[in-house]
């Protein structure tokens, strides 16, 4: 239920992996081929648009342009990205479970301790 | 600088685990996370071993990567005296994982150079393999936070 949110999540660690590996201190011990991390992200896009993700991977990189990221926790019911406090019935949007911030549109995961 | 991550309760001597997948499951288990957020974890340790395995050779590893779902650096020591298929870069079975986290915004570069530590701890850890010998978490800490100390001379 949640496989979307964990996609997009992976997706941007992935992205934060791929800026370490361009770091010679990093290549010095793990030469990773471009080509490589390129291939993965490929495929967690594709994964993404199986599950009807495409207009998803859109927004996702507009709001990478926009804010440097796309997904943020949501910590003690407030935005981790913007600060807003978030209405405490959020509603879910069509993308399985994927929720946005009302205030800045970021996507945003729950985690199960929130939602306790 | 290692001595601040290792902790005894953060070190597993005796490995369940027999396959690479439960591996990464059986280390993130050990941190203080909700379910799902282990679970997330794990999805992105995958995908990072996808892009190359970090299984560096001479039976050790270091499966590591940045995530959203935690907010320090932490790291997680496993041990397993039969060995896993991890496809390390020798071929070998690894005998010892590190496992290291990070949050995907680091200012202080704590990870980049945990990792570059670890690194050389490894290749030294690598050429006696004492550490199959120890059976207390407490013993293998100041083991390793000495000889990783031998190293910074
Ligand atoms: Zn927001």
């Amino acid at each position: 239920m949640k496989k979307l949110p964990f996609l997009l999540m992976a997706l941007q660690d992935l992205e934060a992996t791929e800026e370490d590996v361009k770091r010679e201190d990093y290549r010095s011990i793990f030469p990773v081929p471009h080509q490589a991390i390129e291939r993965e992200k490929e495929r967690l896009r594709d994964e993404i648009r199986k599950m009807g993700g495409e207009r998803v991977l859109e927004r996702y990189e507009r709001l990478k342009q926009q804010y440097g990221k796309s997904i943020v926790l949501t910590v003690g019911g407030i935005c981790f990205h913007c600060f807003a406090v978030l209405p405490t019935s959020l509603e879910a949007s069509q993308q399985e479970g994927l929720l946005e911030c009302p205030n800045c549109g970021i996507f945003l995961y729950q985690t199960d301790e929130e939602e306790a | 600088m290692l001595d601040q991550l290792l902790k005894p309760e953060r070190v597993v001597l005796d490995l369940k685990a027999r396959t690479k997948e439960d591996v990464l499951k059986e280390l993130v288990d050990v941190l203080d996370l909700p379910e799902d957020k282990k679970e997330i974890l794990l999805v992105t340790l995958k995908k990072r071993e996808a892009i190359g395995s970090t299984g560096m050779g001479k039976g050790i590893a270091i499966p590591h990567t940045r995530s959203l779902v935690v907010e320090d650096v932490h790291l997680v020591i496993g041990r397993s005296r039969e060995g896993v298929e991890f496809d390390a870069i020798d071929g070998k079975p690894v005998h010892l994982f590190f496992l290291l986290v990070a949050p995907p915004q680091d200012p202080g570069t704590t990870y980049l150079l945990t990792l570059g530590r670890i690194a050389n701890l490894a290749r030294k850890l690598a050429r006696t393999r004492d550490y199959l010998e120890i059976d207390d978490p407490g013993e293998f800490v100041a083991y390793l936070t000495r000889l990783e100390q031998e190293e910074a001379q």
